[in-house]
């Protein structure tokens, strides 16, 4: 495994990059709602974007690649528990989803939408650990 | 794990950065490892103690053996 600096970046931003090209596509230039093509494009978001994740690791060396587990592990998880609770009383309208417009108050919206922010979440539990492995510790 | 890295870099004159080129691996993994923060994986250590020129307990030693070597 060897380092470069070039290519681990060049990755990552490539899938920050088609990430945020394929969401404003869905948002700006497709008719809202839930259809075919947005489905496809939304799935293939998430495989290409891991697929660049894990090109971009093999540029990293092994104290990226044990910080990058290791906040993987323990912010991904402490998310996903913490994320418990959000679902259930969002999920059961025990409190409205302030972001969702009325007219997207489906189940299928609500689907995606959880899973969405169930990685929204990981990621964020992810940057958290990262940054306090890297300089807080 | 203790470690004598950033000493043995200094003896040689070399920058994190020169030292990691050298390594293969990141500038911050350098000051990760010479600050304890991480400790290096077997082949990393021995890639450490080629370029050093000395054996890998010369220059990472154990924090539960009390600082004792075997002789």
């Amino acid at each position: 495994m060897r380092y470069s600096w070039k290519g681990y970046w060049g990755a990552a931003a490539a899938a920050a990059g088609i990430l945020l090209i394929g969401l404003f596509v869905m948002a700006r230039v497709m008719p809202p709602g839930v259809s075919w093509p947005k489905a496809i494009i939304l799935s293939a978001l998430t495989m290409g974007c891991a697929t660049l994740g894990f090109l971009a690791y093999r540029y990293a060396d092994e104290v990226m690649l044990q910080t990058h587990k290791t906040a993987w592990f323990w912010g991904g998880l402490g998310a996903a528990v913490a994320m418990v609770p959000a679902v259930i009383v969002v999920g059961w309208h025990l409190v409205p989803f302030p972001l969702l417009p009325p007219r997207l108050d489906r189940p299928q919206i609500y689907f995606v939408l959880g899973m969405e922010c169930m990685l929204v979440a990981q990621l964020i539990g992810f940057i958290a650990v990262h940054n306090y492995k890297r300089w807080l510790r | 794990m203790k470690n004598r890295l950033r000493v043995l870099r200094a003896e040689k004159g070399w920058s994190q950065a020169e030292l990691a080129e050298r390594l293969g691996v990141a500038r911050q993994s350098v000051n990760a490892i010479e600050t304890g923060k991480f400790d290096p994986s077997l082949p990393l250590a021995f890639r450490i103690a080629r370029l050093f020129g000395q054996p890998v307990e010369a220059i990472f030693e154990d924090a539960d053996d009390g600082g004792q070597r075997p002789s």
